[in-house]
């Protein structure tokens, strides 16, 4: 469970506050999209649970445990709990796809035995077990995505965190990648969405949390994508 | 750290040598050109050491005593000389002696110069005194001058005294010259660490998203930073082993008996494990200054 507690964040001294006083709590298996203007605070509250940043004030807790109390030393272990995934892939241009998704493996120390093992199945999961050998320049923005989505899975991660995972797809292979976030949610893994596609928020119908300039103005189980959001 | 985590460590640094092949090349060079002027300056170091300790081995004062000596008094003086604290051994050179080595040396093939000295023998008696210790040659030398019979004293205090000051002067600049050389050494390898990390700044990010502690991210560049310097640090053992081991054969042919110099089985050892040590400090050196900017995500 994630639970944010009056949590405010103010980039540097008197600077912009990008997030205003925060309250919500997510619960394990959850499927929660973040949605709001550019600029309003949606990254921000990835990058909190990430502890890429840290709050100014209030608490972040993960499974009951305050992540902005930890040490640097113990960042990397929280990270390995969960998964991300980026609008523009973050793939090794210089690697295969398989080396691209058992990257991910050799960071967390597993054996080669596992690798072995547990790399096509992840590459099965999303669909690109024929292509393991081809390089991500050889690769659509779909196949980019979901070679992405393998690399964050391959750990079993308990979240799975998504910053705009569909900005760089067109609208058939936007939907295609949300089917297997949907399934990978269905498996139990919460999944923390930053979007601004209204389609996928519509037809998904699950809880949306909208942020207007660093305030929580919505939090709605089963809502849709809010028609007075500008994009 | 797990050996698996390790030999990917190691597979990755040496991706990043050959992926950064030209750098990395320069930078092997530059480290082996520090380390040749630094063998340079060792294995100048080494000899000066070596000869200064065999010229003080060699360290003889010679007594000339006065010619109206009598033998007996000869004898006494022998006796005398040997109980100054400072000498180690004392050796009779009778005036005949000198002769008949000035005759063998120094007059071989001119026997018209020594005609007659048989009878007018023109050296004097005296003893070739070998000293314990250098440092204190003038007080034995005045000790020796004092000695009833004596006439005067040859030493090579000032031979002694110039190479000695010669060789702290040579370690002095030794030491001046490799502090600088490892500094630019240092800066150098850096850069080239440097450009690894801006061109992996990408990946690097990656795996700090994904979990990587920054142990395991530094792991791979430092050990870049060391195999290029431990090869940096055999190519100039090469080099400077080859030039040694010419100078030795070069040496050997010009029969210089006066002094000789270390050994290339005594350099060798000295040489390699200094470069071996000074290569792999100067290259994790260099990686660890230029890791910290990409470290914060």
């Amino acid at each position: 469970m994630i639970e944010f507690i009056n949590v405010t964040k103010q980039f540097e001294d008197g600077g912009n506050i990008a997030l205003k006083n925060a309250n919500f709590k997510i619960e394990n298996g959850e499927f929660v999209f973040l949605v709001g203007s550019s600029g309003a605070g949606k990254t921000t509250i990835t990058k909190l649970i990430m502890r890429e940043i840290n709050v100014t004030e209030g608490q972040v807790f993960l499974d009951g445990i305050d992540i902005t109390t930890l040490s640097q030393k113990e960042i990397p272990y929280l990270r390995r709990k969960m998964g991300v995934v980026f609008q523009d892939f973050r793939l090794l241009e210089d690697r295969t796809v398989y080396e691209n998704v058992e990257f991910a493996m050799r960071i967390v120390g597993a054996s080669r035995r596992e690798i072995r093992k547990r790399v096509p199945e992840v590459l099965n999961e999303v669909g690109l077990n024929y292509k393991a050998k081809m390089f991500p320049r050889q690769l659509s923005g779909g196949e980019q995505q979901r070679v992405a989505l393998a690399r964050a899975l391959v750990n079993h991660p308990s979240i799975l965190i998504a910053d705009e995972p569909t900005g760089n797809l067109n609208p058939k292979t936007a939907m295609e990648i949300m089917d297997i976030f949907a399934e990978i949610n269905r498996m139990g893994t919460t999944i923390i969405m930053a979007t601004h596609a209204k389609d996928i928020v519509d037809v998904m119908k699950k809880r949306v949390i909208e942020i207007q300039d660093g305030n929580i103005v919505r939090d709605e189980v089963g809502g849709e994508y809010h028609e007075n959001v500008e994009i | 750290m797990k050996m698996s985590k390790f030999k990917y460590s190691f597979s990755e640094a040496k991706k990043n040598v050959t992926r950064n092949g030209l750098m990395s090349v320069a930078s092997l060079f530059t480290i082996a050109c520090c380390l040749i002027i630094l063998g340079l300056f060792t294995v100048i170091t080494m000899n000066v050491n070596y000869i200064t300790s065999q010229i003080k081995d060699e360290c003889e004062v010679q007594l000339f005593l006065k010619d109206d000596t009598s033998e007996e008094r000869v004898k006494e003086i022998g006796i005398e000389i040997k109980n100054i604290e400072n000498v180690k051994e004392a050796s009779l050179f009778t005036k005949q002696d000198m002769l008949d080595y000035a005759k063998q040396d120094m007059f071989q093939g001119k026997e018209e110069l020594y005609n007659g000295l048989d009878e007018d023998n023109p050296f004097s008696d005296s003893y070739k005194i070998t000293l314990v210790d250098i440092q204190n040659t003038a007080d034995t030398v005045k000790q020796l001058s004092e000695i009833d019979g004596a006439d005067h004293v040859v030493n090579n205090q000032d031979v002694v005294n110039m190479v000695l000051s010669f060789s702290s002067v040579i370690k002095k600049f030794s030491i001046a010259v490799m502090l600088v050389l490892l500094l630019v050494a240092i800066v150098i390898i850096s850069n080239t660490v440097k450009l690894t990390v801006f061109n992996r700044r990408k990946e690097i990010n990656i795996m700090k998203y994904i979990g990587a502690t920054d142990r395991f991210i530094r792991i791979p560049f430092v050990l870049e930073g060391a195999i290029i310097g431990f090869l940096g640090a055999v190519l100039a053992f090469l080099l400077v082993f080859w030039g040694y081991f010419a100078l030795m054969k070069y040496m050997a042919q010009l029969e210089i008996t006066v002094f000789s110099l270390v050994s290339t089985a005594e350099v060798a050892p000295v040489i390699g494990v200094l470069f071996v040590i000074f290569g792999c400090l100067i290259g994790v050196s260099g990686s660890v200054i230029s890791m910290r900017k990409y470290l914060h995500v």
